[in-house]
């Protein structure tokens, strides 16, 4: 059985920044598992900018951003596993892995940093009733399909859902010569960022229809078109606003999902609002010596923020691994308050500054208070938008002396 | 034929009476026939289930028209490559029972086609049905399909085992939820006792917690019929296609039967779309389209009527019941339930819960179209059940759906079974009608074929014949050690492709060129479960698509999702 001093599994933007980390801060045994045969996650498949902004002061696109981390990762000693995946996990920190190289093995760590990442919502998960033809597919696959394949999905184009990577598809398609005949939202507001509805939508004049989703999938054999209807404040779809629209392709753009089946093997309690494992501000999960980062532990909106999580888990992941970090460590938990749909992290371990990542419940258009009590820091904001995280640091000493859970509330000004 | 002529003048009044319509009704051989207008398709199925239920009545075929009716289009021909070959014995369909038929019929000196229009075995009923191999306490006593059903239960274990494929008795469980109910279960053995279970058990607490534990508090009894099964679907119609090649059939996909020469009566040749094959023995096992079969044979005397099922299927993370699970009120129900929705509570061989089906009847046999109501109906009735009796799981959730389907049962409207030669035409044998419960009742059907073969042929024993097929090995069901030795001797064992399944790139070329290859990521999935998992292809259908393409030799843009134009992409980027 190999043995090593922390284990990152996952090498996408969170994984490569955790291991590089782990590696500056001691750790001498550091192994790095990737299931794709190249590093870089879902970066590579990322060929448009806005990677690194915050974190490099650069424009990146994914690609250069993971090729910047990768040979920063090459200056270490870290060793990675191509080509291997991960099939199990134990609360004693023994992972199973499968690769065509290394064939079945057991690796134990003394800590691991989880970094799988996030899976996208299908059409089962939004409930689609219809045929079942070709032409279907989540966002992220055809962005695959275009970007390393270069293959195209298809030419006459609808999106449901407006996260993203299904905006940034909307313009990658119709630059490929595909049309894109109009993205639908079933939420009052978009999905995705604001630069990216200008950018990838405005510029392309390509419609965003808001409160209307896709009610039925027609066609037999590829998919010939599909039904458009409006909903109400329910989100329940409109009688008699049906709309039968002519496409052979639908994107669906619906949501991202927090990769955790490893964690669950593991006995990882996870968050019912993020569906990431509940951590520390250090990353930590409820299993001692297992830390989380990136979007397996809550979706970002921003690689910058993921960084972030992945440079903590990292540098934690190696204190756990040479024993500094205690054995009998307190913690409270972090609530939700007003107008807080999820946050990140859910617990304060009292080892670092406390960096919250918050996304708000419904969208306020106008100054907002972040409340966090105790210590009762307040931040101000111009607005809250469920599609923007809002990101707010209480400095370590200021919870030195908290003893009861920290609430979370936005409220107008 | 006066008393015909008078049946058929009482029929007429009969449907006028009912649906205040008038048809033309004509009666010979106890075959009803059906013919004018009437204003809907619900109105011409009211008027084919009222006669189809008349003791007099034998079959009905039930030509009234409606709007919105479909005209069935023959598929055109595609070569003539089959043109000039001689069978002894062609079977038109390759459903679980086609491929069933085939194989039981390899044991005898004959030489068999079998055509099917998919690319795939399967693909109409077998496919979308819910696995199960049910008990006879559903069917109604008396009918071929009850008989079929009874008989048919029994001998799954050793079919199972000699095609091995998996196959468990996991029961059905029905259960009272106060002492109302309690007392009705006593009738539910009864029930059982009479038409199916050598040995009901009614079970007390302790037992009904060993045979399903996390019951709620106020559940005390329940009767277990132990007899249900449930079976791997996808591994059977492969694993019966396999066996049936082994022991010399030869199976044509892609291939519909297009029309059926006799003379004097007799079955002379069978034409499709690749050609005319000379045989003296035609199979009518077309399910779907039986009807058609026996109307190219010129022995047309039932009509089938589509009756949609729709089913969901949930992630394997929600796994609250081991047996096929019901509480008093809705096995009651479902009892009485003939074309109206119905379901149940089923676990599948793989772990995935399915509620369904439900039961819908369509003017369009390829329908198998979701619908929203569909789905809403099962989860609004099958939820709440588990959630009031099996308190203990997590609520079920609708984002744990990880799939819907939906097919077509062939139904008559006699709601039987036919399985007999034809009474017309010589060297035809109708295995028509068959639906639920189909499936469970295979290798009873399959019997009673070959005895309706044996006296009218008296084929020579094949003395090659092997009954028994051995599966691939699974990958993810080898321990670790296991594992890395099929690692070390082939390294696309390794190669974990399907990250949901756990599946191997070796399973993926495997099942591409298998004896009855994947022809499509349907293919693959329904071979491997790549894609089956609660990612639904997000992350495999690129890898699975590359795969195809190299070990099939065509463009990605050429590889198909299921089969025709259904391509996956449209073609190279600028």
């Amino acid at each position: 059985m190999m043995q090593v001093d922390v284990a990152v599994i996952g090498s996408g933007p969170a994984g490569l920044t955790a291991a590089i980390q782990a590696h500056k801060s001691g750790a001498r045994k550091v192994l790095l598992l990737e299931r794709e045969e190249e590093l870089g996650g879902i970066l590579k498949q990322c060929i448009h900018n806005g990677f690194g902004l915050e974190q490099f002061k650069q424009n990146y696109t994914g690609p250069e951003y993971a090729e910047r981390l990768i040979k920063e990762l090459e200056k270490t000693g870290v060793q990675c596993f191509l080509n291997t995946l991960v099939t199990d996990l134990s609360s004693d920190r023994v992972i199973t892995a499968l690769s065509p190289e290394h064939g079945a093995l057991e690796i134990t760590a003394k800590s691991i940093v989880l970094a799988m990442g996030c899976r996208e919502r299908t059409r089962s998960s939004v409930g689609i009733p219809g045929t079942r033809p070709a032409g279907i597919f989540t966002a992220g696959v055809v962005q695959r399909f275009v970007n390393i394949d270069g293959y195209l999905p298809g030419k006459k184009i609808v999106i449901l859902g407006s996260g993203d990577i299904g905006l940034i598809m909307a313009r990658r398609l119709t630059l490929e010569g595909a049309t894109v005949i109009g993205v639908y939202e079933i939420m009052s507001y978009p999905g995705g960022l604001k630069r990216n509805i200008v950018q990838c939508l405005n510029d392309f004049d390509i419609p965003l229809y808001l409160s209307h989703t896709v009610t039925e999938i027609k066609g037999k054999e590829r998919l010939e078109g599909v039904v458009i209807s409006k909903v109400d404040g329910n989100l329940h779809p409109v009688q008699g606003t049906e709309e039968l629209i002519e496409c052979d392709t639908l994107l669906l753009s619906v949501g991202l999902i927090p990769e955790n089946e490893l964690s669950k093997k593991a006995g990882i309690e996870l968050s019912p609002a993020t569906k990431g494992p509940v951590t520390t501000e250090i990353m930590e999960t409820s299993v001692p010596g297992i830390f989380a980062c990136g979007n397996v532990s809550t979706v970002f909106d921003l690689v910058d923020y993921v960084a972030q999580t992945g440079t903590a888990a990292g540098a934690f992941a190696a204190q756990y691994a040479f024993g500094s970090l205690s054995a009998d460590r307190q913690s409270v938990d972090i609530v939700a308050g007003e107008n807080v749909r999820l946050l990140f992290p859910q617990r304060y371990g009292f080892q670092d500054d406390l960096v919250l990542f918050i996304r708000a419940a419904e969208p306020v258009e106008k100054p907002v208070v972040i409340e966090v009590t105790p210590p009762g820091s307040k931040v101000n904001r111009v607005y809250a938008r469920p599609n923007e995280m809002l990101r707010v640091k209480v400095p370590k000493e200021k919870l030195a002396e908290v003893r009861q859970p920290i609430r979370v509330s936005i409220r107008e000004k | 034929m006066r008393s015909d002529r008078a049946l058929a003048r009482e029929i007429q009044g009969e449907i006028e009476k009912t649906t205040g319509e008038k048809v033309a009704v004509s009666m010979s051989d106890g075959i009803a026939g059906l013919r004018g207008h009437l204003t809907s398709h619900q109105a011409a199925l009211e008027a084919g289930h009222l006669v189809g239920s008349l003791d007099k009545v034998r079959e009905v075929v039930n030509d009234i028209v409606f709007p919105g009716k479909m005209r069935f289009k023959s598929p055109p021909g595609v070569s003539e490559e089959l043109t000039g070959r001689e069978f002894d014995v062609v079977i038109v369909g390759g459903g679980v029972i086609g491929l069933a038929v085939a194989r039981e019929l390899s044991q005898f000196n004959l030489s068999i086609a079998l055509f099917e229009r998919h690319n795939d075995v399967g693909m109409d009923q077998t496919t979308h049905s819910n696995a199960m191999i049910h008990p006879a306490i559903q069917a109604k006593h008396g009918t071929l399909r009850w008989e079929m059903n009874y008989k048919g239960n029994p001998m799954w274990d050793d079919t199972a085992r000699q095609l091995d494929v998996d196959f468990k008795r996991v029961g059905t469980l029905i259960v009272a939820e106060n002492a109302g109910e309690e007392a009705l279960l006593p009738y539910a053995v009864n029930a059982a006792i009479k038409h199916n279970d050598p040995e009901p058990k009614l079970l007390d607490r302790d037992d009904l917690d060993r045979v399903e534990p996390g019951l709620a508090p106020n559940i005390r009894k329940g009767v277990l019929v132990w007899n249900t099964g449930i079976i791997n679907v996808f591994e059977l119609l492969i694993a019966y296609a396999e066996n049936a090649l082994s022991n010399g059939v030869s199976i044509f996909l892609d291939t519909a039967v297009t029309g059926v020469q006799t003379e004097d009566f007799s079955i002379k040749a069978v034409d499709t779309t690749r050609g005319t094959v000379k045989t003296g023995l035609l199979i009518n096992a077309a399910g779907l389209y039986a009807d058609r079969i026996a109307e190219y044979a010129g022995d047309r005397f039932f009509s089938i009527h589509p009756r949609k099922g729709e089913t969901i299927i949930f992630d394997k993370s929600y796994q609250p019941v081991r047996t096929v699970f019901a509480p008093v009120s809705i096995a009651a129900e479902s009892q009485e339930s003939k074309y109206t929705k119905g379901g149940g509570i089923i676990p599948t061989t793989d772990g995935n819960l399915q509620f369904g089906p439900t039961a819908m009847e369509v003017c369009d046999r390829e329908d198998v179209s979701t619908t929203a109501e569909g789905c809403d109906y099962l989860f609004d009735k099958f939820a709440p059940v588990l959630e009031r009796l099996k308190p203990g799981y997590e609520r079920p959730d609708k984002g744990k759906i990880i799939a819907r389907f939906a097919g077509c049962r062939a139904a008559t409207y006699k709601e039987d079974f036919i399985i007999e030669p034809s009474r017309k035409v010589r060297g035809l044998v109708h295995v028509a009608g068959i639906q639920s419960p189909g499936l469970a009742s295979a290798p009873a059907i399959v019997e009673r074929v070959r005895e309706i073969i044996r006296g009218e042929r008296h084929p020579a024993v094949n003395d090659k014949f092997n009954p028994v097929r051995k599966r691939q090995v699974r990958f993810s069901e080898l321990d670790l050690k296991q594992q890395d030795e099929l690692i070390r001797a082939n390294p696309l064992c390794g190669h974990i492709v399907c990250r949901c399944e756990n599946v191997s790139e070796a399973e993926v070329v495997r099942a591409l060129h298998g004896d009855v290859p994947a022809r499509s990521l349907d293919g693959v999935k329904r071979r491997t479960r790549a894609g089956q998992g609660r990612c639904q292809g997000g992350f495999c259908t690129p890898r699975i698509v590359e795969i195809a393409s190299r070990e099939m030799n065509i463009g990605k843009e050429h590889v198909v999702k299921s089969e025709g134009k259904s391509y996956v992409l449209s073609g190279r980027t600028k």
